[in-house]
C-alpha cells in the first residue's frame, strides 16, 4: 500500500492560498493537519529519516529569507554566477548515496508555496549579475513531483526572455509539459540498472531514462548527461563499461551538451550521520578521508577508466 | 516488545484480559506477556511521563501506544482513534496503515468542562515528551476512546468495558503492523574479535567489513589460524576479506 501523502500538513497562514487548495484538492483521502510553522514538524530530532521515507508527508509551507545560495563546490557547476534554490525539501526518491539522507531531521517532504517571493529575490540578484545558472532541483528532484506540483513549469515560465541559465537535474521521466526553451537545461542523472535497484529506491528505469533524454533532443532541447555519483561496485568496470556503452548506443552522443561525471564523495560529518540510519553497503566500503571528504581511495584511477569510454564531447569532472 | 501507557486500571483491564497480561513484582503496576507490557501510571502528566520513563528504561521497548479514555465536544462517546497532534506542537508519526479514525488532540492539567476540542486528556503530553527521550516519533503512539462530552464523572467498569471492549480486535491489528527492527547478525564479528583479541577500531573495521560482504551477499570466508600478535591478525583477517 502507497502511503506516501498520506497525512498533508499545511502552515495556517498558506491554508487560504489558492494554489495550496488546488494541491489538496488533489489528495482528498489525506488527513490535513494544521501547523504553525513548518520547522514545528519538520526540525524536531526525535524524527526518523529512514520509517517516514517508507510513508513520506507533505508539508506545505511559506519561505522565508534567505531565496537562493551559491553553490557548493561539492555539485557538479558548469558556470560562472551558480545558484540554487529550494522551492522543496526533500525528494520522493530515495537515493542511499545522496546527502539528502543525513540533511535533514525529517524525510517528509517541504513545498514552499509562496513563488512570488522566490521570484522577486532571483530578479533582484539577476539584475544586479546580468546573468545566472540557477539549479531548482539541488535540494530535490523536482521533475519527480511535476504532475502533482507544477513547480518546475513555473519557473520555466518565469525565467522565459531572461539571461537565466534554468536547470532541472533530474531521474524522472515527466518532461511533457515543456516546450522547446533556449534556457532551460535538462541534466539527466543515469546510472547502470544495478546501481539504479540497489541505491535508487522510487526512480524510474534506466530505459525509461533512456527514453525521456531522446524525447527531449526530439524537442529540441541538447540535454546534459550526468554520471555521478559513480559506484565502485564489485565488478564496476564491466557494469560501467556496458552502461555507456548501452547510453551512447540508445542516444547519438552529438545532440548531447556535455558530460557531467564524478565518483562517490562526501561530507564526513554526513557520511557518519547518515550511516548510523541507513543500512547500505555504500556506508560500509573502505573510503579514504581527505580534507573532511569521505572518497575512493582509488578514485584518480576510476575516473581514468571511465574516462576511457566517454566520447569525444565537452565534458565537466566533478 | 510492544509498551502501553494507561493512566487508570479501569482503562487496562479489558487489554489485561484480552491479551492475558499478568502482573509482575514490579515498583509499578504491570501487566505483561511476551510481547506487550502494560504499565498503569496514574492521572496526569508527570505521572505518564514517570511510568512512561520507568517502562522505557526497565524493558527492551520497540514501540509505545499511551491508551486511554479522553472527552470531546466533537466526536461521539465510544469513537476511537488515533492521534496525529498533541498540543499543536507534537507530531506522533503515523506510518502504517490502520483502522482508526485520526484526531489532534489537547493535554491539559485538569479536567476540562467546558469549551470546543476535538480531543481532551490529561496524559499526552507527559507520555510523548517522554517517550522522544528513549523513542522516535513513528515508535509513538497515542490511542484514545472518547468516554464523555466533556463531563466530569466517575465511569463504572461496566461503562469502561462496554466503551473499549468493541475497539480490542482493532487495537490487537494495529500493534500486529508495528514492525520491530531486524538487526543484522554479527555474531561472526564478536566471535573474531574475542578470539584475536581486537581493539576497538579494529572491530569496527572488521564490522564495516563484514556487513559490506553480507549487503553485497558475497561468501564469507572461513577465518581460522592460529593466534599470534593483534596486528598481524587483524591484517590478516583484513586480507581474507579483500575487496
Amino acid at each position: 500500500m502507497n502511503l506516501r501523502f498520506n497525512h498533508i500538513y499545511v502552515e495556517r497562514r498558506v491554508l487560504d492560498d489558492s494554489y495550496v487548495k488546488e494541491i489538496l484538492e488533489k489528495f482528498p483521502k489525506a488527513h490535513i493537519i494544521e501547523i504553525n510553522h513548518y520547522k514545528d514538524r519538520f526540525n524536531p530530532y526525535y524524527q526518523s529519516f529512514r520509517a517516514q521515507k517508507q510513508a513520506q508527508s507533505l508539508v506545505l509551507a511559506k519561505k522565508e529569507a534567505p531565496f537562493i545560495y551559491e553553490a557548493s563546490e561539492l555539485i557538479q557547476k558548469q558556470d560562472k554566477n551558480f545558484f540554487y534554490t529550494t522551492p522543496m525539501l526533500n525528494c520522493i526518491y530515495d537515493c542511499h548515496y545522496c546527502f539528502l539522507q543525513g540533511m535533514y531531521p525529517s524525510s517528509n517532504l517541504v513545498l514552499f508555496t509562496n513563488f512570488d517571493d522566490f521570484f522577486s529575490e532571483v530578479e533582484k540578484v539577476h539584475k544586479k549579475l546580468g546573468n545566472m545558472f540557477l539549479s531548482i532541483s539541488y535540494d530535490t528532484d523536482i521533475l519527480a513531483v511535476e504532475n502533482l506540483f507544477g513547480v518546475a513549469k513555473k519557473w520555466a515560465n518565469f525565467v522565459k526572455d531572461k539571461n537565466i541559465k534554468l536547470e532541472l537535474r533530474t531521474k524522472a521521466v515527466n518532461v511533457d509539459g515543456f516546450e522547446y526553451q533556449e534556457n532551460l537545461v535538462f541534466a539527466f542523472s543515469l546510472s547502470p540498472e544495478i546501481v539504479i535497484e540497489k541505491y535508487e529506491k522510487f526512480t524510474p528505469k534506466l530505459d525509461s531514462r533512456i527514453k525521456v533524454v531522446k524525447k527531449v533532443i526530439k524537442k529540441g532541447f541538447r540535454p546534459v548527461i550526468v554520471f555521478d555519483p559513480i559506484i565502485k561496485l564489485p565488478d564496476f568496470k564491466k557494469i560501467y563499461k556496458d552502461f555507456i556503452e548501452k547510453v551512447f548506443s540508445d542516444i547519438n552522443y552529438k545532440d548531447i551538451e556535455s558530460i557531467v561525471y564524478g565518483t562517490f564523495r562526501m561530507n564526513s560529518t554526513q557520511f557518519k550521520s547518515i550511516k548510523k540510519e541507513l543500512l547500505s553497503d555504500i556506508y560500509y566500503y573502505p573510503y579514504s578521508v581527505k580534507n573532511g571528504i569521505v572518497e575512493y581511495e582509488d578514485k584518480e584511477e576510476i575516473i581514468r577508466f571511465i574516462e576511457s569510454l566517454l566520447p569525444p564531447i565537452k565534458k565537466f569532472k566533478v | 516488545m510492544i509498551g502501553i501507557v494507561c493512566a487508570y486500571f479501569k482503562e487496562a483491564k479489558p487489554l489485561i484480559d484480552y491479551f492475558n497480561l499478568k502482573k509482575t513484582n514490579d515498583k509499578f503496576s504491570i501487566y505483561e506477556n511476551k510481547k506487550i507490557s502494560l504499565i498503569i501510571s496514574n492521572q496526569g502528566k508527570i505521572n505518564s511521563a514517570i511510568a512512561t520513563t520507568y517502562l522505557l528504561s526497565k524493558r527492551k521497548i520497540s514501540h509505545i501506544i499511551n491508551f486511554g479514555i479522553a472527552g470531546s465536544s466533537e466526536y461521539k462517546i465510544g469513537e476511537i482513534f488515533l492521534v496525529n497532534k498533541i498540543n499543536n506542537k507534537y507530531f506522533p508519526d503515523i506510518l502504517v496503515p490502520h483502522e482508526f479514525r485520526e484526531s489532534e488532540i489537547i493535554c491539559f492539567d485538569e479536567v476540562v468542562t467546558s469549551g470546543r476540542y476535538k480531543l481532551v486528556d490529561m496524559e499526552s503530553e507527559g507520555f510523548f515528551l517522554s517517550a522522544i527521550k528513549f523513542l522516535k516519533s513513528h515508535q509513538i503512539h497515542l490511542i484514545k476512546v472518547v468516554s464523555d462530552n466533556l463531563v466530569c464523572f466517575k465511569p463504572t467498569d461496566e461503562f469502561m468495558n462496554n466503551l473499549i471492549i468493541p475497539h480490542l480486535e482493532k487495537i490487537k491489528n494495529y500493534i500486529n503492523s508495528l514492525e520491530e527492527k531486524n538487526e543484522i547478525d554479527l555474531e561472526l564479528v564478536e566471535y573474531l574479535a574475542k578470539k584475536y583479541d581486537l581493539s576497538f577500531s579494529q572491530k569496527q573495521q572488521l564490522k564495516d567489513r563484514v556487513i559490506y560482504y553480507m549487503l553485497n551477499n558475497i561468501p564469507l570466508p572461513k577465518i581460522d589460524f592460529d593466534k599470534t600478535n593483534r596486528k598481524n591478525d587483524f591484517r590478516r583477517i583484513m586480507n581474507e576479506l579483500k575487496i
